[in-house]
C-alpha cells in the first residue's frame, strides 16, 4: 500500500491523457507535462500553422503550454484535456488576430471568392499548397471548425474549444463544404 | 464520406505529417517543463503521507512490542515520609555500580517487604513536579514516573487529591491504583 503511495506519480505509469492531466495537477511534477506535450504537441502546432504563420504558430504553441502549466488547476475535467489545450491555442490566435487586426471575416470570404478555382488545384496538385489554399477560401470560423474536424474533434467538442454552440459549428462546417464543393463542381452529399 | 472529405482528410494527413513541430520548439517545452515551478506543497504530499504512516506505523510497534521491560524501585528520602519510593518503568537496567547496587538491593529488598505486607494501600493522590504520587499520611510516599503513571491511567485518569488504592503485585509493583470514596484516617 504504502508502496503503490510512493509509485503514484510515476509520469511513466500514466497512459492516459485525462489521467497524465490529473496527476500533473496533483504532484505538479514537470514529467506529466512534457508527456502531454508528446501527445499534443504536434497537434496543435499543426491547427495553429494551418491559420497563420510558422514562427507566430511556434510562439503560440510555446505560450499555450505555458498557460497549460500556469492555469492547470482551471482544468475541472469537463472536456477533454486536448479540447481544452486547443481551446488555449484558439484564443490566444484570436487575440493575436484582433492585436493584428486580422479578425475581418468578411473581408476574408470576399478575397476567397475572388481566388481561382480551388477545384482545378486539388485534382492537379499534391501537396501543401493545395490545403492551404483551400482553406484561405474560406472565412476564419468556418476555417477553424473544419481543421478541428479533420483533427478529430466532435462537433460538441469544436463547440467548446470555439465557446459557441454545436448548431452553429454545424452550420459553419456545412457552409464551409458548400463553398469547398461550389468551386470543384461537386455535390459534398 | 464524400471525395472532398476524403480529399481534405488525406491533404490534412499529409499537411500534419510534414509539418511536426520544430525540434527547437519542442526541445525549448520540454526545458520548460524541466524547471522546477513554484515549490508547492502537493509535490511532496505523496512523500509527506508515506512518511507520515511510516512513523505511525513505528510509534504503533513501538508501543506494542518494545514496551520498557524493567520496572524499578527506587528508595529516596524525604523529611516528611518514614520511607519515600520511586516506581519507574526503564529500557535500561539499573547501573550495574556495584556499592550503589548493593545498597539499592537492600532499598528495593524493604521497599518489596513492606509492599508484601501490605498488597494493598490507600493513599492521596497529588501531582508535584510533573510527577504523580501518592501519599499514605507521613509513612509512604510512592513517587510514579510519567512513563508509568500513563501505563496505569489508561482506564481511568487520576485527579489531583483523590484518594486511591494502591494494589501491589508480589514483587511490589504496582498493579493497579483504583479510586476510592472513602479518605484515610491518620494517626497524628
Amino acid at each position: 500500500m504504502l508502496l503503490s503511495w510512493f509509485s503514484k506519480g510515476d509520469p511513466e505509469s500514466e497512459s492516459d491523457p485525462l489521467s497524465l492531466m490529473q496527476s500533473y495537477i496533483q504532484t505538479d511534477n514537470p514529467a506529466f507535462l512534457a508527456r502531454l506535450i508528446q501527445c499534443y504537441g504536434n497537434d496543435l502546432y499543426h491547427f495553429l500553422l494551418k491559420q497563420t504563420e510558422p514562427v507566430l504558430a511556434a510562439d503560440l504553441s510555446q505560450q499555450t503550454w505555458l498557460r497549460v502549466m500556469e492555469q492547470k488547476q482551471q482544468f475541472a475535467g469537463q472536456s477533454s484535456v486536448k479540447t481544452w489545450v486547443f481551446a488555449i491555442g484558439r484564443n490566444l490566435l484570436l487575440d493575436e488576430f484582433r492585436k493584428q487586426k486580422r479578425w475581418l471575416y468578411e473581408v476574408e470570404q470576399e478575397i476567397a471568392t475572388e481566388q481561382g478555382s480551388p477545384a482545378l488545384v486539388l485534382e492537379q496538385q499534391q501537396n501543401e499548397l493545395q490545403l492551404q489554399q483551400l482553406l484561405a477560401l474560406l472565412p476564419l470560423v468556418q476555417r477553424e471548425a473544419l481543421l478541428l474536424q479533420l483533427e478529430g474533434f466532435s462537433l460538441q467538442q469544436i463547440a467548446q474549444i470555439t465557446a459557441t454552440e454545436a448548431e452553429t459549428v454545424k452550420s459553419r462546417l456545412r457552409y464551409a463544404r458548400q463553398t469547398l464543393a461550389k468551386q470543384r463542381g461537386e455535390d459534398d452529399e | 464520406m464524400s471525395k472532398l472529405d476524403q480529399k481534405l482528410q488525406q491533404l490534412y494527413q499529409q499537411s500534419k505529417t510534414e509539418h511536426p513541430m520544430p525540434e527547437s520548439l519542442k526541445q525549448q517545452l520540454l526545458q520548460l517543463t524541466s524547471k522546477p515551478n513554484t515549490m508547492r506543497w502537493t509535490t511532496y504530499w505523496p512523500v509527506v503521507q508515506g512518511v507520515a504512516a511510516s512513523a505511525a506505523l513505528i510509534w504503533l510497534a513501538q508501543q506494542l512490542w518494545w514496551q520498557p521491560a524493567y520496572y524499578q524501585i527506587q528508595l529516596q528520602t524525604d523529611n516528611s515520609y518514614h520511607q519515600v519510593q520511586l516506581h519507574s518503568l526503564s529500557d535500561t537496567e539499573a547501573p550495574a555500580q556495584q556499592s550503589a547496587y548493593q545498597q539499592r538491593y537492600r532499598h528495593y529488598q524493604q521497599a518489596r517487604q513492606q509492599l508484601e505486607q501490605t498488597n494493598s494501600l490507600i493513599g492521596q493522590l497529588r501531582f508535584h513536579d510533573h510527577q504523580w504520587q501518592i501519599a499514605v499520611c507521613d509513612q509512604l510516599l510512592v513517587k510514579i514516573d510519567q512513563l508509568l503513571a500513563e501505563e496505569l491511567q489508561q482506564d481511568q485518569p487520576w485527579l489531583e487529591g483523590q484518594w486511591v488504592e494502591l494494589k501491589t503485585g508480589q514483587q511490589g509493583q504496582i498493579l493497579a491504583v483504583y479510586s476510592r470514596q472513602q479518605a484515610l484516617q491518620c494517626d497524628g
